[in-house]
């Protein structure tokens, strides 16, 4: 690149060199010729002027036969050193006089013609010779004959050299001007020149080429600036256009792995929640066989009550962790959120847990500052994180393991921790503990069941309480330390704002209570269980037997399934309370449909509360207190 | 020129004349013929060079007329080289003249050498009418011409009195003064 831009440079200074030079040897041609002619010219006038000077000066000397006359005057000619010999002849060719230069040989003096007979010159190599006539009284008497060097040869080869000298000194100022002027025009060339280099080299549009002329090279300098800044720009769209490229193309990996990852757990989850699914069903098999078997037993009875409650209350809470972790996944999960006291939630949490920890023979200690302290959170839900963790803790400590609640208060947030004496986590376990699906020990002969989504429902219920949750642990078998921090609600601690805490046991005794539900079994063990309560209990299988039963004997409240032949539940409480004698009534959807639609639909259809199945025991206890106090 | 000049010619000439001029006097040495044929001709082309005065001559190509005394030879010779030839297209004769004759109407007046011991006179007159006087004396110690012939070396020369030649009114070119053997200038010039 830079060898071209020389190039050109060398070229401007050979087109002035080569003008220069023509122009100045033509001049020297032109000199020279004109040099050759104007000295023959000259001498021969200064010959012919010196032989008509001779011939008239020797003409009487020729006429009175006087040589020695004649030869003084040709003596004369010793003041012209150029001419070599001189002889003056008589009209007969015979010779009269004759002069000869010091140091020419006769020899040479020889070499003058005899043969003139008329005037002129004529010229041999480095002598010329001039004859002219002696005339006296018009009557030609003698010839004067004149030879002299003609020193054009040398004379031209000084004019040679003068003009070598001149045209040498001419091209060195030449060059040293064009050098000085062609920077005006190589210097802006050459800058575009290097710049397209370094545009090659370094990829590096930015740069640009400063303007010094306002020429066509000026406008080559914009045009080409021009140009880098339109190649700049369209590199720039193709960079970021192969920049966006390849991040979706990771972004796309990255899913892709994301996918393929939740499709392994999502498999494994189907495997292990067929087991833990199938799990508690032999027990509950056997607690059936024992009654069967013993009815009339009431130690072995009782101790199947027992167990078939634990196998429940493990499977009812496996669903349920599942159904909220659905909720959260799809953003159906909504919170009913109160100002709560911290203390009262995690006193209910600790007592839902309490029976799985007596079971592992845990002990439990919850340090809670005496001073109250309030969050806005769903009290429920806000219960479910701590009761997992402390759920996680218990699974992951050897039974008679200590397990820990304590609650930090600082400024703006609390600090909610459950310290176990467990078996604790590998460093990398850590990160992901909190992932779906995950679960510390993924052998078939993992000594805790579970479905790995304990922790991740904790975590996603933290974040919708507006907090965060981390996991720590010093390594495999020291414990674990799970941390909630939760921000803190600054109260006035006013009566009228007292807080909404978990009612004790409701009076939930002394109802009429309807219980509508094709599924016979599930209908008559909860009509059992209202019993049990004081309640008076009426059961009808399907919608319209429901709708005529609750005409005919008014009950205050009624528990409804949805799916029902005949008449399903929506409609069933649309006519109730669409009717005078029930509409006053408390109706309550226990269904299997646990969505938030299925409960937005249920109230818009008239009922007072939505109910999952299997609804737990004490949460329809709860709900039956709750119609009590409604006003009749 | 100057006496100088005549001088160092002669010095020069007495050297490389008797070399390289051979021919001459070899043919003056055979016969006085030649040397006769040498005066005339010498005669004749001495016309070129001279001036008369303006009275001289009657008509713009008036003869110019040579008288001749004692020297019939020559005036014969003279005859021989002037017949047919002019000179500033004045046609030339010869008068062969005796002791006594009047000199009227001529231009020349050559004396032979017979007539030497009456020049003196004859001079004189000749001058007043403005006449060129030529005379022979190789004794040129004496000359009372204008012009003098001598014979040096085997070959004529010439010398002149200017003081003569002024005292005619004749003006004699300074061309033929050049090859004049001596040129006497007058007193005052000198």
């Amino acid at each position: 690149m830079l060898r071209r831009a020389r190039s050109i440079r060398r070229k401007v200074m050979l087109v002035v060199l080569a003008t220069t030079m023509t122009a100045l040897l033509v001049t020297a041609l032109a000199m020279l010729v004109y040099e050759t002619r104007s000295y023959r010219t000259a001498i021969v006038d200064d010959l012919t002027t010196q032989a008509d000077i001779l011939a008239r000066a020797s003409g009487p000397a020729l006429l009175f036969d006087d040589p020695a006359a004649a030869r003084e005057n040709l003596a004369l000619l010793r003041a012209r050193p150029q001419i070599l010999a001189a002889t003056i002849e008589s009209a007969d060719g015979r010779p009269f006089a004759e002069y000869r230069a010091p140091d020419v040989s006769a020899e040479r003096a020889r070499h003058l013609e005899r043969a003139y007979v008329q005037g002129g010159y004529r010229i041999e190599g480095d002598e010329i010779q001039v004859s002219h006539p002696i005339v006296e009284h018009n009557q030609p008497i003698g010839r004067v004959s004149i030879l002299a060097r003609y020193e054009l040869v040398p004379r031209l080869r000084d004019y040679i050299g003068i003009l070598t000298a001149v045209l040498i000194a001419s091209l060195a100022v030449a060059a040293l001007l064009s050098a000085a002027f062609q920077r005006a025009i190589t210097q802006p060339i050459i800058a575009v020149t290097e710049a397209a280099k370094q545009v090659m080299e370094r990829r590096d549009f930015s740069l640009r080429v400063p303007k010094t002329t306002h020429d066509e090279i000026g406008y080559l300098v914009e045009a080409f600036n021009a140009m880098l800044a339109e190649v700049g720009r369209r590199a720039e769209a193709l960079e970021q256009t192969n920049r966006s490229l390849v991040r979706e193309a990771d972004e796309r990996r990255e899913a892709e792995e994301a996918l393929r990852a939740a499709d392994r757990r999502k498999d494994e989850f189907l495997a292990t929640l067929a087991h833990e699914l199938r799990n508690p069903l032999a027990p509950l098999r056997n607690a059936l066989a024992i009654q069967k078997l013993a009815p009339n037993d009431p130690r072995l009875t009782q101790q199947a009550r027992d167990m078939m409650d634990r196998q429940l209350t493990q499977m009812v809470r496996l669903v349920d962790d599942l159904l909220d972790v659905s909720r959260i996944n799809t953003g159906k999960l909504s919170l009913r959120k109160d100002l709560v006291e911290l203390a009262a939630v995690a006193r209910a949490a600790v007592d839902t847990v309490t029976p799985f920890l007596d079971s592992r023979g845990h002990t439990v200690e919850v340090d809670i500052p005496r001073e109250p302290i309030h969050v806005v959170a769903d009290t429920t839900r806000l219960a479910q994180v701590f009761s997992n963790l402390l759920h996680n803790a218990a699974k992951f400590t050897p039974p008679g393991g200590r397990i820990e609640l304590v609650a930090h208060p600082r400024d703006s947030d609390v600090l909610v921790s459950v310290i176990d004496s467990g078996i604790g986590m590998k460093p990398e376990l850590l990160g992901s503990v909190f992932d779906m699906f995950v679960q510390g020990d993924q052998s078939l002969e993992r000594a805790q069941a579970g479905l790995g989504v304990g922790l991740t429902l904790a975590r996603r219920l933290t974040e919708l309480h507006g907090g965060s949750i981390e996991a720590h642990s010093d390594g495999p078998g020291r414990g674990s330390r799970f941390t909630v921090r939760l921000p803190v609600a600054h109260v006035q601690m006013d009566r009228r704002n007292a807080v909404r805490l978990p009612q004790g046991p409701a009076r939930a005794s002394g109802h009429r209570v309807l219980i509508v539900d094709d599924n016979q079994d599930f209908a008559n063990s909860l009509a059992v269980i209202l019993r049990a309560m004081d309640n008076e209990v009426r059961v009808a299988h399907d919608g319209a037997a429901g709708l005529a039963m609750a005409q005919e004997w008014r009950p205050d409240v009624g528990f409804l399934d949805i799916g029902m032949p005949k008449l399903n539940g929506y409609d069933l409480a649309r006519r109730l309370r669409g009717s005078a004698a029930t509409s006053a009534m408390a109706l309550i959807a226990i269904t299997g449909w646990g969505q938030e639609k299925d409960r937005r639909d249920a109230i818009a259809a008239g009922f007072d509360h939505h109910l999952v199945k299997p609804a737990e025991p004490d949460r329809i206890v709860e709900i039956l207190g709750k119609v009590a106090r409604r006003p009749a | 020129m100057s006496m100088c000049a005549v001088l160092r010619r002669l010095l020069a000439g007495a050297g490389l004349l008797a070399v390289l001029l051979v021919p001459v006097p070899a043919a003056l040495a055979q016969t006085s013929v030649t040397e006769r044929g040498v005066k005339a001709a010498f005669v004749y082309k001495f016309l070129g060079y001279v001036e008369w005065p303006a009275q001289a001559f009657a008509r713009p190509d008036a003869p110019i007329v040579v008288g001749v005394l004692g020297a019939d030879d020559i005036a014969g010779e003279i005859a021989d080289v002037v017949k047919g030839r002019s000179v500033d297209g004045r046609l030339i004769e010869v008068r062969r003249l005796h002791a006594g004759d009047s000199l009227a109407g001529l231009h020349v007046l050559f004396i032979g050498a017979a007539e030497r011991g009456r020049t003196a006179a004859l001079m004189k007159s000749a001058h007043a009418r403005g006449i060129l006087t030529i005379t022979e004396n190789d004794d040129a110690a004496d000359q009372a011409s204008i012009i003098n012939l001598v014979v040096t070396d085997g070959r004529v020369r010439f010398d002149v009195v200017l003081e003569a030649a002024e005292r005619a009114g004749i003006k004699l070119s300074s061309r033929l003064l050049a090859v004049a053997r001596v040129v006497r200038m007058p007193a005052g010039n000198l």
